[in-house]
């Protein structure tokens, strides 16, 4: 964004906060149902000095922190390698496609009371479910990417001598790599979304568990400050990879 | 002189997904053709006639329905470095800089970096890239591209580069900086070169023999000896004799427009 836009979107967010502002403080709306600017700010001081239900708030932060980046990081780490295979080999194609097809379409949270039933209420349903959610996508955005690649780089790769695995690391990966980005993207995206839900699943910490057990004892700042912490590192989170890709991928597209 | 490229009798032929069931289209027939050290041979022919299917079998990307097929007396069976080819499309690698993509062959291969650094830095000022090292490949622009493509083909030393129309997409003043590039190129290294094209002009400027390819059967028609001394300039084209061979080139290509399709 030029310097110019970016005017325009302070200036956005600068009115929404103030209408905000204004509809709390001059009693327009019930403070119980929307808290004020001012009451969400001491909550946050308040739960910085005391925490929330036991533990510090920089614990509920970690502990959900921690789930998405495992679930995420596992759905990489195995979906990138998958997928690049697939696109690669069109026997695995075969193999992967029905299995896929069929548990793509079904939404994570459908899974829940399986993964309590098989895991336990530990870490491990949590981190499945955001695992199992990211790896479709990773899985079918790599092989999608190799499929993509333009057979004319492959012969050339093939035309300077690269051997077979040569040509997988230094030409099919890379060339890949724009749609893995992108699938890293979205899976990093559907990992944050996900912590709410699996931290439905039993949890006694984490952002999630945070705001669901405030807004049942209708302890609302707590709930809207928990919000605003989620937004926030999700936030900060995707300009940090849009920053990665736009050093790593500086070619792409040009 | 050595041969580098001999093709006997060879043959390709695709089965085509429109037609009956077993039915063959034949691209290329018979074709017999020897091509002796450091010769620029330019092929040119109408659309669909079979150039590419040609080159695509010297490259070893594809294979010979039959026929002999031999680089340096071995048959041939796969890519290879020996057989460099620029391709029409700038086909670098996107991620790797000029002088990354130069050298990945190399160093894939295993040569020593204090053998293939000297290499490509002398490829490199020799079609004038020695400046653009670090740039990447979409800071170049087409001519230059197409550059880097035959640097990286040098570097390997070949035994044959092959060119498959790789100035088409250039104007006519960048096509022409081209042509005298690739002749200094020659001067400098004497590689044995195969070059495709559409452009009778391009051919009798660069080769030592045109190749006259036919449309139904694609087989060699005519094989033209190219008199002019080396090194040549753009005055050549103002001799008679390159006029006459021309239109006689033209001539043969539009004959026979019923077998054209
Ligand atoms: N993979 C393929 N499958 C089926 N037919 C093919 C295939 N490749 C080429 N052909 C056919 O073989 C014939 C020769 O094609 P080729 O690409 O060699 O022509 P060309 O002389 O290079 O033409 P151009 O000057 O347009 O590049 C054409 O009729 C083409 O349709
Ligand atoms: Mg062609």
């Amino acid at each position: 964004m030029t310097t110019s836009y970016r005017w325009y979107s302070m200036a956005s967010g600068a009115a929404l906060l103030a209408l905000w502002s204004v509809l709390t403080l001059s009693g327009l709306v019930d403070e119980r149902s929307l808290p004020s600017p001012v009451t969400l700010a001491q909550t946050f001081a308040d739960l910085l000095a005391r925490g929330y239900s036991g533990s510090p708030l920089w614990s509920h932060v970690g502990v959900s922190i921690f789930r998405a980046l495992a679930g995420f990081s596992l759905a990489i780490l195995i979906g990138v390698p998958l997928g690049l295979l697939i696109g690669r080999h069109k026997v695995l194609e075969a193999v992967f496609a029905p299995i896929i097809g069929f548990f793509r379409p079904i939404p994570p949270i459908a899974f829940i009371t399986l993964f309590v039933f098989y895991f336990g209420i530990g870490e491990g349903p949590k981190i499945g479910l955001i695992f199992m959610a990211c790896l479709w996508y990773v899985v079918l955005n790599s092989a999608e990417g190799v499929r993509n690649i333009p057979d004319l780089i492959i012969r050339a790769g093939e035309n300077i001598g690269l051997t077979r695995t040569q040509l997988f690391f230094k030409v099919v990966l890379p060339a890949a790599l724009p749609a893995i980005m992108t699938a890293i993207r979205a899976a990093s995206s559907i990992s944050w979304t996900l912590v709410v839900a699996s931290e439905l699943i039993g949890a006694q910490a984490g952002l999630g568990f945070m705001i669901l057990d405030s807004a049942q004892y209708f302890n609302l700042p707590v709930t809207y400050v928990g919000i605003i912490i989620i937004g926030l590192i999700g936030l900060v989170w995707e300009l940090a990879i849009s920053a990665v890709q736009r050093r790593v991928l500086h070619w792409q597209g040009k | 002189m050595t041969e580098v490229l001999v093709s006997r009798g060879l043959e390709k032929c695709f089965s085509s997904p429109g037609r009956a069931s077993g039915e063959r289209i034949k691209a290329v027939i018979d074709f017999n053709l020897v091509i002796e050290a450091e010769e620029i041979i330019c092929i040119v022919g109408p659309s669909g006639c079979g150039k590419s299917t040609f080159l695509d079998m010297v490259a070893g990307f594809t294979e010979p329905t039959s026929g002999l097929l031999e680089i340096m007396g071995e048959e041939i069976n796969r890519p290879s470095p020996d057989r460099g080819v620029v391709f029409q499309q700038p086909v670098l690698f996107p991620w790797l800089s000029v002088y990354d993509n130069v050298v990945l062959g190399p160093k894939s291969r295993g040569v020593k970096p204090g053998d293939y650094g000297p290499e490509a830095d002398r490829v490199l000022k020799s079609v004038g890239l020695e400046k653009f090292r670090d740039h990447y490949p979409y800071q170049l622009s087409g001519g230059m591209k197409q550059r880097a493509q035959i640097a990286r083909v040098l570097v390997a030393g070949p035994k044959l580069i092959l060119m498959d129309e790789p100035f088409g997409a250039l104007d006519a003043q960048m096509r022409i900086n081209m042509h005298e590039l690739l002749i200094s190129v020659w001067q400098e290294y004497k590689p044995t070169i195969l070059f495709i094209t559409h452009d009778v002009e391009e051919a009798l400027f660069l080769a030592d023999r045109v190749i006259v390819m036919s449309q139904h059967p694609g087989t060699i028609a005519r094989i033209y000896d190219i008199p002019f001394e080396r090194p040549r300039t753009y005055a050549i084209t103002a001799d008679p004799r390159f006029a006459e061979a021309r239109a006689e080139i033209v001539e043969l290509l539009r004959a026979k427009p019923e077998e054209r399709q």
